[in-house]
């Protein structure tokens, strides 16, 4: 044996914790660091208020139309004027807000559960199954999302239900990459072993180690997924695709005011506005939560 | 050479894998015990196998050939059910600490989680034990609210083994646990390892591709060379009398103030780099790479041959000098 040297055995600082905190609350934390992502936030909010009640505070219904008025640049009784037909540009805009909502929210939710129960029993099962699925997602890949989009949307019609429909089934294979690439990270790292040798089973493992380290991801994804339900919604609009009129939406006012943007700007200023600041603030929000629930990234 | 005091005992123990359709020998044939508070060092290149060794060691994986006996109890084909009661006794401390803890785990509640596995104690008490755990290995009570990325690696390191230590276990597997470390925390880290197995009396399997550090720590040591035990010693013997080519190399690495009157001494480098395990060399797997090889190690293959007290050599110059 070698004699033993004399060593300080001072491991060093640990940092001051006040108090035990939950992962959640300390990802507040470092979210409210970043101004942007807050600013953010509070539009997104503002937004969502807006699609509950929207339809209830509009001063009229989305299909009124006024043909003395139309084309009226803003009034008191028009706050946003009326576009060509003759509609109120705020009710236009306030039931927009709601069905872009819905249909972005219901697409995002429906292609996030699909993909995530399917990605997660790809990652944990593997084998032939994955094999399979992974395929399908290959090919979802391949095919260009926004021309499957159309060709759904030409099928099954230019409303609410098949627009979410559309969404959906573009939308779930990125979900189940995502997390079926996670849990095979960790399904094969040194934490799942470790927690291996602790005895854990495999609900335990599932529960306590293997999901908190997907969830906040997945979070993440469902947050920039909203955002790109939106863009994809409002594109189909360009090609005369989108919601079926006289069902208003940010894409269909932005395509029609563009037809005559210099004699009847303010048909533009309001939807494009109003849907470009809200995309920044979903994609600031998305990059805040990024940021605040990664630890690892966050200094 | 089954030992009734040993604590676990390979016996012809192999492991190998399929991958893509290959099989790949990543054990083979290896035979030896861990006496009960001893330490057994296992020495090797990356992909010799020493890690798979210890994982088979505490049935993280399972044997394909042989058998691995714990305190007189084959291990080899229990199902992960009947194995899970046993892992309190058998722990395993891992090369990189940070990857081995859950990220969104505070280190109080990793260290309590083993314990809750295993339903040990109230809640209180395992609080208290968390507390008393945190300061045996040398870290703050703190600690326990940090996240594991608020520590440093040595810190990490004390965690995994508070982890391990919290089931009370009588056999750790020490994965490489320095390799990862600055050079002065190595030494902290073995330190409180050596201070933890004279006070709980455990015994050490030690994974290390640093002779040195085994040289420290080890009561035997094991050299292996694409999974092959090719010398086995108790650790003066070994240092005293390294017989095998691969050893000597070995040894050769290791930086040493010369003794008075000692000549300088010459390093053997070894060349090349380690054959594929998918194809391994005929005869003995260490002939494309050994200095002093003779026609007869590309076509036979050596025996473990005894050449002195508990020190065996598989090498057919060793064999004819016995």
């Amino acid at each position: 044996m070698i004699a033993r040297i004399a060593v300080n055995q001072q491991p060093g600082n640990v940092p001051r914790t006040a108090r035990k905190r939950s992962q959640w609350l300390l990802a507040w934390d470092r979210y409210k660091q970043n101004k942007v992502a807050v600013a953010g936030l509070v539009w997104v909010v503002i937004f969502f208020i807006f699609g509950v009640i929207g339809p209830w505070v509009a001063p009229s219904s989305y299909a009124t139309t006024n043909y003395l008025m139309a084309n009226h640049p803003p009034t008191w009784a028009y706050p946003m004027g009326t576009d060509s037909l003759g509609h109120n540009m705020l009710s236009e805009m306030l039931f927009s807000v709601r069905y872009a909502l819905e249909i972005a929210v219901f697409a995002s939710l429906a292609a996030f559960l699909l993909g995530t129960i399917l990605g997660l029993w790809a990652g944990l099962k593997g084998g032939l199954a994955d094999t399979i699925l992974m395929r399908v997602v290959d090919f979802f890949f391949a095919f260009p999302a926004y021309f499957l989009d159309l060709i759904l949307v030409t099928k099954f019609g230019r409303g609410l239900g098949p627009m979410i429909f559309a969404l959906a089934v573009t939308g779930w294979a990125g979900y189940a990459r995502l997390i079926r690439g996670l849990v095979l990270g960790m399904r094969n790292g040194e934490m799942v072993e470790a927690a291996n040798a602790l005895g854990a089973s495999p609900l335990h493992l599932a529960r306590k180690y293997v999901f908190p380290n997907v969830v906040s991801n997945m979070i993440i994804a469902l947050a920039f997924g909203i955002p790109s339900d939106l863009t994809v919604q409002a594109a189909l609009s360009v090609v005369g695709m989108g919601l079926n009129p006289p069902l208003p939406s940010f894409g269909n006012m932005i395509a029609a005011a563009g037809s005559n943007v210099l004699g009847y700007p303010w048909l533009m200023y309001w939807p494009a506005g109003i849907f470009a600041i809200t995309l920044l603030s979903f994609l600031f929000v998305a990059d805040g939560l990024q940021e605040a629930l990664n630890p690892k990234g966050g200094s | 050479m089954p030992d009734s005091d040993a604590i676990l005992t390979f016996d012809r123990v192999s492991k190998d894998f399929v991958v893509r359709r290959r099989v790949l020998h990543a054990v083979n044939q290896v035979s030896f015990s861990i006496p009960v508070g001893k330490t057994v060092g296992l020495v090797g290149e990356s992909g010799s196998g020493k890690s798979t060794i210890g994982r088979l060691g505490i049935g993280l994986l399972p044997a394909t050939a042989g058998q691995v006996v714990f305190k007189g109890q084959d291990i080899t084909r229990l199902k992960p059910n009947a194995l899970r009661p046993l892992r309190q006794s058998m722990q395993i401390i891992f090369q990189d600490p940070q990857a081995s803890l859950s990220p969104r785990m505070t280190v109080g509640d990793a260290i309590e989680d083993a314990m809750n596995i295993h339903g040990m104690g109230t809640p209180q008490q395992r609080k208290r034990r968390v507390e008393e755990l945190l300061e045996r290995v040398g870290l703050p009570v703190s600690a326990a609210d940090a996240y594991p990325f608020e520590l440093s690696g040595g810190q990490l390191q004390r965690v995994g083994i508070a982890r391990a230590l919290s089931l009370n276990p009588e056999l750790v597997v020490c994965d490489e646990p320095v390799s990862a470390l600055d050079v002065s925390i190595q030494i902290q880290i073995i330190q409180l390892l050596q201070d933890l197995q004279r006070e709980y009396h455990l015994s050490y399997l030690f994974i290390s591709h640093n002779l040195a550090v085994v040289e420290y720590l080890s009561d035997v040591v094991v050299v292996l060379y694409l999974g092959q035990i090719v010398e086995q010693a108790p650790v003066e013997e070994l240092f005293r009398r390294a017989t095998h080519p691969y050893t000597r190399v070995l040894m050769d690495s290791i930086l040493r103030v010369p003794q008075p009157g000692e000549s300088a001494r010459r390093f053997t480098v070894l060349k090349g780099e380690v054959p594929s395990p998918f194809s391994p060399p005929s005869g003995c797997p260490f002939h494309t790479r050994c200095p002093v090889a003779i026609d007869r190690c590309s076509k036979e293959v050596p025996e473990l041959t005894l050449i002195g007290p508990d020190h065996w050599v598989k090498c057919h110059l060793a064999e004819s000098a016995s």
